[in-house]
Formats: structure tokens, C-alpha cells, sequence
């Protein structure tokens, strides 16, 4: 019975090890290539490559903003009037009101003078019904969508079917766009014609500076929560997906700040009714056109910038995790097809084997370690010395994986000016083992039991 | 089991901890000096561009006052300072500024770049080169089109040789070597083909691309797609003293609808004779193209249009509408009249044009 | 001698034609987009405005027509600069009602000419 007790102990930590060294090398390596494709960027673009699209008359292709929005009176004015500085020379804004059940619409009327637009929509992919469509009086490049309650993905297949131009971005209504983000974020399918996606790097917006809708200074937030998630959306965003460019294997493009090309997106039926609709749709990409032999590329161009609001209680961080979890449970399942399938190549092999498991797989393992080491420990089955020096080594290679990111992000984009604030965010490296990250871990397991829940829930706004 | 009680796994566990915890303090001190020296070096390059183009305005020999350029921020600042001039000045200034150049030698320190190892790197000094606009480039642009392997940066010496353009030949070597490369996009290539317009603008010998375009008509040597490119081009520059060449195109090319698409641009302007023929076009793009510029024809064409706005296709129908609601008011009547057509579609095109119209006025 | 306005993005363009208008003896005053550049007018007044069309928050074209709508501004004359050929922006421009239409690039003692003979005109 003990013998048992103890092959199966060592059984299971060899399986916890293995793991350990696999998704940590698997971080290493991404940040790696991270690097690479980061240097390479600094290299061949320049701000004078961007002002090309400007300063020409035909070098560039319009596109459709979408914003998808529910409840969102307090801040969609905001929105609008900093999408409408967009440095862009043709571009038109769609929002898309989803049945909110504020005065989104009348507070709309009010501000931008809106009237009917009578355009014929084509109805290319299916949604909830479109109650009325108005345009703005003084700016005739802003459409109003009020349609019935859908869900985010309903509300921006609406837009995309209203959208007059070939290219379309998501963009979340709380979110903030630099001004140059379209300018670089849709110079790569002009430069190529297989381009049928790219999403740009999403940052923290809490306690940033912000002036007439633009971030004039980029600063940490006090709030140690906010903080954290600086440092793990610098994380997620630079090396978890500037890596996946040099085999074309982009999964996910976040919702938040994503530009698409429309004909694609419409050969695809346009966003799925689902949680995960972001990485759903760009999964569904890849399958479509490696289906049907079409030479494509989806990546990530690391520069321009989406600004956006992150959770600043425990509360409403736990619940995001929660449904960004559930999201990626439910494409990976609707995609199934692309697990584990050389006919997929290097997307289904690399790509979608990281999420099955390092992003699900990972955690529950993760946590069973956590439960397992002390246990086995205290049942005298491990020695104290191997234990901590097992611990002290993932942590401290944790910290590096979580430091090389804020490397890279101080490297090419500096937008933290302060000396005090990069000192903080190494710091915040350290704190994330000491809570934040098991804290996620935990939602993220729960997340996999609770599967079936598909509500889009209702965030706090925070004003600025 | 065997593991753990081999005395060089802890021996290598204690290493690796220790090897963490040293890379770890040592990024950070790393981050944190590159940082500081990234910033203040910024500092200093928008100070020497400052520098570098009140000098070039004030003073005759501007070498005189500035320093040599030595790192490659040094180079950068010059860089970007005089491509800012030259891009938009012509004049005396643009000749002290290139003077400037060779002076500081700054093209032979890209040229020297050009030649490094690593591709991007190469890219990037031949975009700076690009930049400066240098007639004595030339033989240097075609020489490492020749010896260079990697595609992207050739398409990056295209586009710097097109910006060189002096004559018909250079233009047509241009798109000659552009004809060996995979086509890359119609944006690249009509972007290629604009700066060649521009280049000789600026020279005063425009009417050497519509030499050109003569030259390549018969070419079988050139892709179908680059003489489309080039008309394109020449509509987008503006060349109406192109127009018989491009009559030329429709005529000879009649089988193939890019060709066709890209002559009914200027056609439209010079010679509107060709809109009912185009309107009626088989392929639906050239129909649609037709429509845009219907509005120049006249009302010969209103019974055409009136039959379009109930075509199957959406931009058809859409655009046949806009393009009577153009033509005054025997256009506004046929629109009025199609709203109560049974035929819906085509009853919302002529309501959207309507209003359209009406708002206008 | 005239109270110059010059907007546009570039420094170094600014600060050419800074110092080039300077020279000449006008007084000038620049302004890096069409936001900053309102903020200026009121209290500079200026007799002439040189205007880039391509500028970030704000294009050329808007600062234009709010200038135009301004009773007080309305009558400020305009240059515009630019890099764009085609006819249809062209005659955008001139629908909006500026002055002049200069496609770079410039040739700034040709400019200075320009400006003198325009300011000449409009003085007498």
C-alpha cells in the first residue's frame, strides 16, 4: 500500500516538474522570439513609413470603427470625440447600441445631432433585429446603430453588415485609441495583400493622464491591483503575443482593439454568439483559410496602442478571468477540429496545443502542485532542501519571465517615463507570486467547472 | 529516487537558483541604465536636429558650424533633419542640405549598412537612403538590387530607385526589375509608379511617362497587373495630357477588365464617349466602375442608369442611383419615379439618393 | 512687415519657415496642430495663415471651415500646404474658401515672393 502511495508520489512530481519546465521554457522561448520580432520592428518601421499613408492621396484603405456598446452613457461621448481626432484620412464610426436599457441613445441625439441614414444595409451575416440607423448632423463619418439586445458579438456583426469600407476594427467602448493607432495598425494590408488580420497592444488606462480623450502622460496606477495587471498585460501582450508572429500562429486578437478584413470576416459568418467571440473568430480564421488554401497572415503589430480600462476590485478582476477563461474553453471546444491536427500545421500543432496546455491544462496542474508538494511533504515523502529549492527556482524564473517582459516593453516603447514607475513594475514582478497570480489561477480552474454560464457581465465605470 | 540522491543535482539545483537570481538583478540594472541611456540620447537627437536645420538656413557652407556625425544617432538626426527639408522644399536650401550629406559622407555610412548581415538591417539603411533622395545613388540602387537575396528589401529598392526616376529608360528598368519580383500589392506598385511621376514633375519632363506607357503597351515582358498599376498611377497624378495613350489601352485591351477599369478613370474626363459602352460590360466591376463616373456623360445615359438601379448587385444598384441623382433634375425625376417601383432594393437606392440630393441642395 | 501664423506638424519645418519669414522681417508665430493653432489665433491675430492640410487631432481642412464659421476669424486669408494632387481635394480647399494652394515642395524664396505680393495686394 505505501510502496504504492510512494511510486504514485513520485509519479505525479515528475508530472508537476515536466510541466514546470515545459511552460516555463515554452515563456522563455516566446519572449525570445519576442525579442527578435521586436528589434526586427524597431528596424523597419519607421514614423515616417506611417506618414506615408497620410501624406498620399490613395496609400492607404479606409476603414469602419465599430464599438460595440451596452450601457455605456457615461463614457461613449468620450469615446466618440476621441475617435473622431483620429489622425486617419477616411474613416467612418459605427457604434452600435445593443438595447441598452440607459439614455445611451438620447444622450447620442443630444451631443451629435443625429438624423436618419437611409443608406440600404446589406444584410450579410445574421444578428438581432436593427431598430433604427441615424447619422450624425456635424460629423457625417459617425453612424448610430440602435439595435435589440444580442450580446457584443451580435452587436458588431450589425456593425460590420452597416460598414461601407473593406477593412472594420472592434473596439471596446471604455477603450481609448492613440491617435496613430489605425494609421500603423492597417499599414500592414496595404503592404500586403494576404493580410487578413492584425490586433495592436492593449494597455492599462487607470491612472494615466488623460486630456480631450488622448493620454497625455503614462503613469502606474497607486492601486496594487491595477498595477499588477500593468505588468501582466505587458506580459500577455509582448511576449505572450509578438512570438506567435514568427510562425503565423496568432490565436488570439483582443476584443478590446482589433482590425479585420471585412470580406474574410464575412466568409466566416462574422463573431459567433459566444464568450471568447475574439478568439473564436480569429480560431475560425485560421481554419478557413488554411481549409480552403488560401495564403493569409494574422499577427501582431506591437505599436500602436489601444488604452483600456482594467478591474480595480478583486470582485470584478475575478469575474473577468472567470468569463475570459470560460471564452477560451468555449472556442478551443467549437474549434476542435484544429486540436492536435498536422493538417493544420504549425496553428494546431504549437498554436493551439499551447492553449490546451499551457492556458488550460497549466493551471489545474499548477494548482494541483500547490496542493500536492506540502501534502507529500508532510507525508515525509520529499526532502525539505528539494522542495525549497524547487520553489525558490520557479519563482525566481517566474520573476525573470515577468521582468524580461517589462524589458521589452522599456526597450522599444518607454512609455513609462518614470525611472520610479519601472522600479515598481519589478517590484509588482515579485508580488504577483504573492497572491495576485494564484488568485487568477484559482478563478481560471473554477472557470473550467462553471463552463456553461455565457452571461457578457456589466462593468463599473470608472470616471476620469 | 535516483535522482534526488545523486549529489550533483543539488549542486546543479543550487547553481540554477543562483544564476536566476544574478540574471534577474543584473536585467533590471540593465533595464534600467539602457532606459536612461535611450532617453537622454533622445534628448540629445532632437537637439542636433534642431541644430543641424537652423544651420543649413542661416548659414551658406553649414559644414562650417556643425559637428561631424559619429554615432549612429548622430547619423540618424542628420537623416531624418535633411529628408524632412528635402520631402517638402526645393530650392537652395535642398542644395545646401545635399551638399551637407556628402560632405559628412552620410550616404557612404548607409551604403556600408547596407551591407551588414542581417536583412532588416539592411532594409533600414536603404529606407534612410531612400530618404535623402540622392541623384548619384542610382548605380548604387541597381547595383544591390543585383547582389541583394531577400525580397522585402528589394521591393525597398524599387521604391527608392522609383524616387530617382529621370527618364522613360529608368522607368522602364524599374519596372522591369519590379516584373521579376512576386507582385506584392497595387498600392506598392502604384506608389512606385506615382513617385516616378513625381520625380519627373520636379524635373519638368512629365511627358516622359506617357512615353513610357506607350513603350510598354506591346511588352508581354510586363505583368498585366503592373501596366494597370501604371495607369492608375497616371490618374492619380493627375497626367490628363495622358489621355490618348490611355484611349490607346481601352482600345487594345479590351479583354481584360482591370485594364479597362483602370483607363475609365481619366477616359471618363477626356473622353466620355466610352461610358455607355462600359456601362453595359459584362464583368460587374467594370459596370460599377462606369457608374461612378457616370455623372460625366450626359443624359444619353439616363436610361441606362434607370435599367442599373435594378441590378441583382447591391453596388450596382447603389451606385446607379447616386449617379442620377448627380445629373439634375431629369435624374431626380427617374429616381423619384423608381421609390415606388415594386422592385424594393431598388426603391431604398433611390430613396438614399434622394435624400442625398435634397440635402445637398 | 505682417503677423505670420504657420501651422504644421513638423519642427523642422517650422522652424524653417520660422526662420526664414523672420528674416524677412514678418513677425511669425507657429502652431504644431489645428487645435494649438486655434488657441493662438484669437490673441495673435495674425494676417496670414500658412496651413498644413495633414496634421494630426485636426486636419487642415477642419481648421478651415472653423475658421470660416467664426465672424471674427472669417476673414483671416489662408494658404494651404500640401502634398496632395488630386483635383477633387483641390477644389475642396477652394470650395472652403481659402486663398492659396501651394503643393510642396516648396520652394520658400518663391513663397516669400508670394506672400509679399499677396500682403501688397491686399494692403493697398
Amino acid at each position: 500500500m505505501s510502496h504504492f502511495l510512494v511510486s504514485a508520489a513520485y509519479y505525479i512530481q515528475g508530472i508537476i516538474l515536466v510541466y514546470f519546465l515545459a511552460i516555463n521554457s515554452t515563456y522563455t522561448l516566446l519572449i525570445l522570439f519576442a525579442l527578435k520580432d521586436i528589434v526586427q520592428n524597431s528596424y523597419l518601421s519607421t514614423s515616417r513609413g506611417a506618414r506615408r499613408l497620410l501624406t498620399s492621396d490613395s496609400y492607404y484603405k479606409p476603414v469602419s470603427i465599430i464599438v460595440p456598446a451596452y450601457n455605456e452613457s457615461a463614457v461613449i461621448s468620450d469615446c466618440i470625440r476621441s475617435l473622431l481626432n483620429l489622425h486617419y484620412p477616411e474613416f467612418e464610426i459605427i457604434v452600435v447600441n445593443d438595447g441598452s436599457s440607459d439614455e445611451t441613445i438620447a444622450r447620442l441625439k443630444e451631443d451629435f445631432k443625429l438624423g436618419a441614414y437611409l443608406k440600404p444595409v446589406r444584410r450579410q451575416i445574421p444578428h438581432a433585429p436593427i431598430k433604427n440607423i441615424y447619422i450624425s448632423g456635424n460629423y457625417p463619418n459617425l453612424i448610430i446603430i440602435d439595435k435589440e439586445t444580442g450580446g457584443k458579438a451580435d452587436a458588431i456583426n450589425a456593425g460590420i453588415n452597416v460598414s461601407s469600407y473593406p477593412i472594420f476594427c472592434s473596439l471596446d467602448a471604455d477603450s481609448l485609441l492613440e491617435p496613430d493607432a489605425i494609421l500603423k495598425s492597417s499599414k500592414p494590408f496595404i503592404e500586403n495583400d494576404e493580410v487578413i488580420a492584425t490586433g495592436g497592444i492593449v494597455r492599462v488606462l487607470n491612472g494615466c493622464l488623460v486630456k480631450d480623450g488622448a493620454v497625455l502622460e503614462a503613469e502606474l496606477p497607486t492601486k496594487t491591483l491595477e498595477a499588477i495587471q500593468v505588468l501582466e498585460y505587458a506580459r500577455a501582450f509582448l511576449s505572450g503575443r509578438t512570438g506567435w508572429n514568427l510562425i503565423n500562429s496568432l490565436l488570439i486578437i483582443s476584443g478590446a482593439f482589433g482590425v479585420f478584413r471585412k470580406d474574410m470576416v464575412v466568409a466566416v459568418n462574422g463573431y459567433r454568439k459566444t464568450v471568447g467571440e475574439d478568439m473564436d473568430l480569429v480560431m475560425r480564421l485560421h481554419r478557413h483559410c488554411l481549409d480552403n488554401k488560401i495564403p493569409y497572415k494574422i499577427f501582431f503589430v506591437p505599436d500602436p496602442v489601444c488604452w483600456t480600462q482594467v478591474p480595480f476590485t478583486l470582485t470584478m478582476l475575478r469575474k473577468q478571468r472567470n468569463r475570459w477563461h470560460r471564452g477560451l474553453l468555449d472556442s478551443l471546444l467549437a474549434n476542435r477540429s484544429m486540436i492536435l491536427n498536422p493538417k493544420y500545421g504549425a496553428v494546431s500543432l504549437l498554436g493551439v496545443s499551447y492553449f490546451l496546455f499551457v492556458e488550460v491544462l497549466g493551471p489545474i496542474i499548477e494548482l494541483l502542485g500547490y496542493i500536492l508538494i506540502p501534502v507529500f511533504y508532510f507525508m515525509g515523502l520529499l526532502d525539505a532542501k528539494f522542495v525549497l529549492l524547487l520553489v525558490a527556482m520557479s519563482l525566481l524564473w517566474g520573476i525573470s519571465i515577468n521582468i524580461s517582459a517589462i524589458f521589452l516593453d522599456t526597450y522599444n516603447f518607454r512609455r513609462y517615463k518614470k525611472q520610479k514607475d519601472v522600479l515598481r513594475l519589478c517590484l509588482m514582478s515579485v508580488v504577483d507570486f504573492l497572491g495576485y497570480r494564484q488568485i487568477t489561477l484559482y478563478e481560471r480552474v473554477r472557470a473550467c467547472f462553471y463552463f456553461r454560464g455565457t452571461q457578457w457581465d456589466t462593468q463599473k465605470r470608472q470616471s476620469q | 529516487m535516483r535522482l534526488t540522491s545523486s549529489p550533483h543535482f543539488y549542486a546543479c539545483l543550487y547553481i540554477a537558483v543562483g544564476l536566476l537570481a544574478a540574471f534577474n538583478l543584473f536585467e533590471i540594472i540593465f533595464m534600467l541604465f539602457h532606459k536612461n541611456r535611450l532617453d537622454k540620447s533622445e534628448v540629445e537627437k532632437e537637439l542636433l536636429k534642431h541644430r543641424i536645420s537652423t544651420a543649413i538656413i542661416t548659414v551658406t557652407d553649414p559644414s562650417e558650424v556643425l559637428p561631424k556625425p559619429v554615432s549612429a544617432m548622430n547619423y540618424a538626426a542628420y537623416n531624418e533633419a535633411v529628408s524632412s527639408i528635402i520631402e517638402s522644399f526645393e530650392g537652395e536650401i535642398v542644395e545646401r542640405a545635399t551638399k551637407l550629406i556628402y560632405k559628412f559622407e552620410i550616404d557612404l555610412y548607409y551604403k556600408r549598412l547596407s551591407r551588414t548581415t542581417i536583412w532588416f538591417k539592411r532594409a533600414h539603411a536603404i529606407d534612410m537612403l531612400s530618404a535623402l533622395k540622392l541623384k548619384k545613388n542610382r548605380e548604387f540602387f541597381y547595383a544591390v538590387f543585383k547582389s541583394e537575396p531577400v525580397k522585402e528589401v528589394r521591393y525597398r529598392i524599387l521604391y527608392g530607385l522609383s524616387r530617382l526616376a529621370r527618364d522613360r529608360e529608368d522607368i522602364y528598368s524599374i519596372s522591369k526589375l519590379l516584373a521579376t519580383l512576386p507582385y506584392l500589392t497595387a498600392k506598392y506598385t502604384e506608389d512606385v509608379f506615382l513617385n516616378t511621376i513625381t520625380a519627373l514633375k520636379n524635373s519638368g519632363k512629365e511627358e516622359e511617362f506617357g512615353f513610357f506607357l506607350k513603350q510598354i503597351m506591346t511588352d508581354t515582358g510586363i505583368p498585366l497587373k503592373i501596366k494597370r498599376d501604371c495607369l492608375s498611377a497616371c490618374y492619380l497624378a493627375g497626367c490628363e495630357r495622358d489621355g490618348l495613350i490611355v484611349k490607346e489601352y481601352y482600345s487594345a485591351f479590351q479583354n481584360e477588365p482591370a485594364i479597362i477599369i483602370a483607363c475609365i478613370r481619366t477616359l471618363a474626363n477626356v473622353d466620355p464617349g466610352i461610358l455607355p459602352e462600359v456601362l453595359r460590360h459584362k464583368d460587374w466591376r467594370v459596370r460599377l466602375t462606369a457608374l461612378k463616373y457616370a455623372h460625366l456623360g450626359g443624359t444619353d445615359l439616363l436610361h441606362d442608369l434607370k435599367d442599373l438601379v435594378h441590378d441583382s448587385n447591391y453596388h450596382i444598384r447603389l451606385n446607379a442611383a447616386l449617379a442620377l441623382s448627380k445629373l439634375g433634375d431629369p435624374g431626380l425625376e427617374i429616381l423619384r419615379g423608381e421609390t415606388a417601383s415594386t422592385d424594393k432594393f431598388a426603391a431604398n437606392a433611390a430613396k438614399y439618393a434622394l435624400t442625398g440630393a435634397e440635402a445637398a441642395s | 512687415m505682417a503677423k505670420i501664423l504657420i501651422v504644421d506638424d513638423d519642427d523642422t519645418i517650422l522652424l524653417i519657415f520660422r526662420t526664414h519669414l523672420s528674416k524677412a522681417g514678418h513677425l511669425v508665430e507657429t502652431a504644431v496642430d489645428g487645435v494649438n493653432a486655434l488657441e493662438k489665433i484669437p490673441s495673435f491675430k495674425p494676417d496670414l495663415i500658412l496651413l498644413d492640410i495633414n496634421m494630426p487631432r485636426m486636419s487642415g481642412f477642419e481648421v478651415v471651415k472653423r475658421l470660416k464659421e467664426n465672424s471674427e476669424t472669417k476673414d483671416i486669408p489662408i494658404f494651404i500646404m500640401t502634398s496632395l494632387k488630386q483635383d477633387a481635394n483641390i477644389k475642396k480647399a477652394y470650395d472652403l474658401g481659402i486663398n492659396e494652394y501651394i503643393t510642396k515642395p516648396i520652394n520658400i524664396e518663391h513663397l516669400k515672393l508670394r506672400i509679399d505680393k499677396f500682403l501688397g495686394n491686399t494692403c493697398s
